[in-house]
């Protein structure tokens, strides 16, 4: 399954991949730019619905994202985790980081 | 001591491949972990655990050791019984500092939307983490996981070396 991309109002929505890697990371990194840039986007939400499985790469494409998203005075959501997911977020401390934008449940 | 062929109460197996240091192969490298733990009747998460370690260690490979040229990276798993060893080698760059690689945050590529978390992760989901760096020759990393620590009860009912895996789900 690749990323898809959607974009709502001033918000940009990522349906993140099967599996988040330094592979698949590069190019979400570079789209997900370029949409910020080209669209006036002030908020983000990563949706991980679809995705299965995540290495570190997936928490460098968060920090690198809310830094951005900060900036312009707008809100990253995080969504639809897997157990697994979450988990790394906690670990990292991206968890306490984005304590209240994080949306946990399925 | 000799394999024991045929005598299938003694587990031992060893696979041993080597792949190009492209980023597509970094999910080649944990899938064929995560196949050759499977007889070993892991549990969704122990299988997981192993496969975003794999994943760290040979993305480190590949952007770290072999950052500016192509190189290969090697891969060798080990099972004696319920013990699995997995080793990742480069012949790239080396880590100068291996103490300070291995700390949470650092990384040489902080604008590149690397974490710095690598090194952590391989220690959390592994239960033992070596890494061997010398500059110019290459990085060495040695993980070991205990497979069936958890869930021992559950992993009986599948009967020993089944590989369908589905029964240990949950």
């Amino acid at each position: 399954m690749t990323t898809q991309y959607e974009i709502k109002g001033d918000t940009l929505i990522i349906y993140a991949p099967h599996e988040i890697d330094h592979h698949s990371a590069s190019v979400i990194i570079e789209y997900s730019d370029i949409y910020i840039a080209k669209n006036n986007i002030k908020n983000m939400t990563i949706d991980f619905e679809n995705t299965a499985f995540m290495d570190s790469s997936g928490i460098g494409i968060v920090i690198g994202r809310y830094k951005i998203i900060k900036r312009f005075g707008g809100r990253l959501t995080l969504k639809n985790m897997n157990k697994n997911i979450e988990r790394m977020f906690e670990i990292s401390g991206v968890k306490k980081l984005l304590e209240d934008s994080c949306e946990y449940g399925r | 001591m000799g394999d024991n062929y045929g005598d299938n109460r003694v587990h031992r197996n060893m696979m041993r491949m080597e792949f190009d240091s492209i980023s597509n192969n970094e999910s080649l490298a944990r899938m064929a972990v995560a196949s050759f733990i499977l007889p070993l009747n892991p549990t969704l998460d122990e299988i997981n655990d192993v496969k975003t370690a794999v994943s760290e260690a040979v993305t480190n490979s590949i952007i770290h050791g072999y950052e500016k040229f192509k190189g290969t990276v090697f891969l060798k798993c080990e099972r004696r019984d319920d013990l699995i060893i997995v080793t990742i080698k480069d012949n790239g760059v080396g880590i100068e500092n291996v103490e300070k690689a291995m700390e949470p945050l650092y990384t040489t590529k902080p604008f590149e939307g690397r974490a710095g978390m690598g090194f952590m992760f391989m220690d959390v989901f592994m239960d033992d983490l070596d890494v061997q760096s010398s500059k110019g020759y290459g990085t060495t990393v040695t993980m070991k996981k205990r497979i069936g620590r958890r869930g021992q009860n559950e992993r009986s009912e599948c009967g020993d070396i089944g590989t369908d895996h589905e029964c240990s789900k949950g």
